[in-house]
């Protein structure tokens, strides 16, 4: 008897755990799959092609969202997929990584350079703004944070007080060797907006 | 009104339906891949069946193995818990890991005719908690059982805390408390875990002195683990000194009736990304306890050996993946009515085949052969079962995933010497959340 209200105990109170946790499963992953599709129709032929095989491989052990979002100069790309390949459990071979990075490169100077052209004239002479939305954009906030938002096992708060604009642009565009930060593609004048952006960050 | 047999047919047929065509959309992560915001197949096949990134995961004290590229430098392992994610609980638990179930069974006993079953149920609810104490080498891993076999029973089949030290490339860990034997310790073909609903019947099957492979005892355990340039190849090797069981064969938590301990060492190597071979070994002893409650009541100090090897092979471009496994077993033995001193001997094997169709659709057959040899008994037994199934995630992560199997076992006792034979189906639903 006691064994058979336990077990309807247990089955009313997983049905209930599981579609709490379900709905708000659901609402979360809607939000992560509108992110990670983009429409290469209007790329070349071979280049879509090549986009089919980073959308297959590159979605294994992750979403697409943070290759889609994030810049990086062609070495750094090369990099990142050389560094994916190393990975345990990584199924790229070389041939295949040659098709992602044509994708990269080709998606880096096509839709993403037009997202930032887009930014800096949607928002015309305040480069700080400007700079939020390149922050967001270059998807600095898959691992850095500002006021908790982001990755935050890298926080940028108060970046503005510690470092000069020059130090800051060195730090982006050509990170110390040795570091964990992948070299990126930002043109100068995102450049400047993002700076702009960082030196508003001062202790408070 | 339909017959009962119909309705039988129906739901499975609809939960086939379910599995087959199910929808691909909602999802959520469990605890690990919640962490790094990475789905259940950077380190599962499919959920469970963990791959090469799993093993390295948990044997780098639940840290995420990164990538070791040819001429960079190397991470130590306070590098990877440095670059960890803020601890939070969501970080570190799962509270639902389920399983809700259809099963049909259809039993035969010789001498006695036939039984079926079928139940809809909570198959098994469990709750994780499991990661590592912020800025130290430090890890620790619990598995609450709530619902197992259908029957609410709250267990604790993991509970232990580790250290792990060196560097991504070579590194070694040690544990203490209640640990799975058989879970991501071994290559593929060597672990529970696996795209059936059963695990090969030389882990589970439990022999006459109540000795199962699949058991979780308390003691330390320590390994070492070392990955050549890009995980091309991983040699891992392990040793458990345990309490073993029980004489009524439950696992010792406290005081016991056992006095001795028992020694557990296994040696992995994988090749290729996915490919793998390892040894296992154990030896123990335990006080078993025959004809328990009656009045020729005895006692013995019987002597566990179990040796085994287990390989698979990924073949078509990581499609097909070969598994097999071979596992001696030379037990001490008294029969219980002369109580003459004898050995069980086992001989026990599988073979299995499993097709990843394509990314979280997968389809699995297996055939076990078990041989069993008591001093005294009339002739060896055997025991057969072959199990065929398809597993599909329902979710674009992998952390929902329905199943369907059907199988067959039957064999002698090696005892009694009735013959029996049981039919499965099983559809069942696991939510990882
Ligand atoms: C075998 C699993 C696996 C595959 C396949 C894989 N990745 Fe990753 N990737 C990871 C893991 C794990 C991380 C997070 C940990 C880290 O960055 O070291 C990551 C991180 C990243 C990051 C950094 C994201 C961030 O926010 O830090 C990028 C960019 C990335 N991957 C791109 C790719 C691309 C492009 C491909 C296809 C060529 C790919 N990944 C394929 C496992 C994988
Ligand atoms: C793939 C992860 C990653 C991305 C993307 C990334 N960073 Fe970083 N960044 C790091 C890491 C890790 C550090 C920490 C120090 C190091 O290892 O050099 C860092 C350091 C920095 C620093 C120096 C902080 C200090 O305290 O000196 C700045 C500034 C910075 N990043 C800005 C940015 C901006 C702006 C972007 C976007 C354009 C960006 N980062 C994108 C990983 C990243």
């Amino acid at each position: 008897m006691r064994q058979i209200v336990l077990r309807r105990l247990a089955l009313a109170a997983s049905l209930t755990a599981l579609l709490a946790l379900g709905t708000s499963a659901v609402a979360q992953f809607g939000k992560h799959s509108a992110e990670e599709k983009i429409n290469v129709s209007s790329y070349p032929a071979n280049i879509q092609s090549n986009y089919k095989v980073f959308a297959n491989k590159c979605s294994e052990c992750h979403g697409l969202a943070s290759s889609l979002k994030q810049s990086r100069s062609p070495e750094g790309w090369t990099a990142e997929v050389r560094r994916m390949q190393a990975m345990a459990s990584s199924h790229i071979n070389d041939s295949e990584a040659g098709e992602i990075l044509k994708f990269l490169a080709y998606d880096e100077s096509h839709r993403k350079a037009a997202s930032r052209e887009a930014i800096s004239a949607n928002t015309g002479n305040a480069p700080e703004v400007a700079g939020r939305q390149m922050f967001e954009s270059y998807g600095c906030s898959s691992c850095h944070s500002v006021a908790g938002v982001g990755n935050t096992s890298s926080a940028l708060d108060g970046i503005g007080s510690k470092r000069t604009a020059e130090e800051l642009k060195r730090l982006i565009v050509s990170p110390p060797s040795g570091s964990t930060m992948p070299p990126m593609s930002v043109p100068d004048k995102d450049l400047e907006n993002l700076v702009a952006y960082l030196l508003t960050l001062k202790n408070r | 009104m339909i017959s009962r047999n119909r309705f039988v047919f129906l739901a499975c047929a609809v939960a086939s339906l379910l599995v087959i065509l199910g929808p691909r959309q909602a999802s959520a992560v469990p605890q690990y891949a919640r962490r790094y915001g990475i789905t259940c197949y950077a380190c599962h096949t499919i959920p469970p069946v963990l791959n090469q990134q799993g093993y390295m995961f948990q044997r780098l004290g639940h840290h995420l193995p990164p990538a070791l590229e040819v001429s960079k430098p190397v991470q130590r392992i306070l590098d990877l818990v440095r670059k960890e994610r803020e601890w939070t609980v969501a970080n570190n638990a799962s509270f639902a890991v389920a399983d809700f179930n259809y099963s049909a069974q259809r039993s035969t006993q010789e001498g006695q005719g036939s039984t079926s079953t079928s139940a809809i149920q909570v198959g098994s609810w469990n709750a994780y908690f499991g990661g590592w104490v912020p800025d130290t080498n430090f890890f620790y891993f619990a598995e609450m059982d709530i619902v197992a076999g259908g029957e609410t029973n709250v267990d604790l089949p993991n509970a232990h805390i580790g250290y792990v030290g060196g560097t991504a490339k070579s590194s070694w860990y040690g544990t203490v408390g209640r640990e799975h034997l058989q879970i991501a310790q071994g290559t593929r073909a060597a672990q529970v875990y696996s795209l059936l609903p059963s695990a090969p019947l030389v882990f589970e099957n439990t022999g006459p002195t109540n000795f199962v492979f699949d058991q979780s005892p308390v003691g330390i355990a320590g390994g070492y683990t070392w990955a050549s340039s890009k995980y091309k190849n991983i040699f891992g090797i392990n040793a458990k000194l345990t309490n073993g069981d029980n004489a009524d064969g439950s696992e010792i938590l406290g005081a016991s009736n056992k006095n001795s301990k028992d020694i557990w060492v296994d040696a992995d190597w994988w090749y290729a990304p996915e490919s793998g071979i390892s040894f296992v070994t154990y030896q123990g002893k335990k006080n078993q306890t025959q004809n328990s409650g009656l009045s020729n009541e005895f006692t013995y100090n019987a002597r566990i050996r179990r040796e085994g090897v287990f390989a698979n092979y990924m073949i078509g471009r990581d499609k097909v993946d070969l598994l097999g496994g071979y596992l001696h077993g030379n037990d001490d033995w008294q029969d219980p009515a002369t109580q003459t001193p004898g050995t069980y001997q086992t001989n026990g094997g599988f073979g299995e085949v499993n097709y990843y169709v394509w990314r979280g659709l997968a389809l699995a057959g297996r055939y076990d052969r078990l041989k069993q040899d008591l001093t005294g008994a009339l002739r060896p037994t055997t025991l057969e079962q072959w199990q065929v199934g398809a597993e599909r995630a329902l979710t674009p992560t992998g952390n929902i995933v329905g199943r369907i199997a059907a199988g067959n076992s039957h064999g002698v006792d090696p005892i009694a010497f009735t013959g029996s034979a049981t039919r499965t189906f099983e559809a069942d639903i696991q939510f990882s959340f």
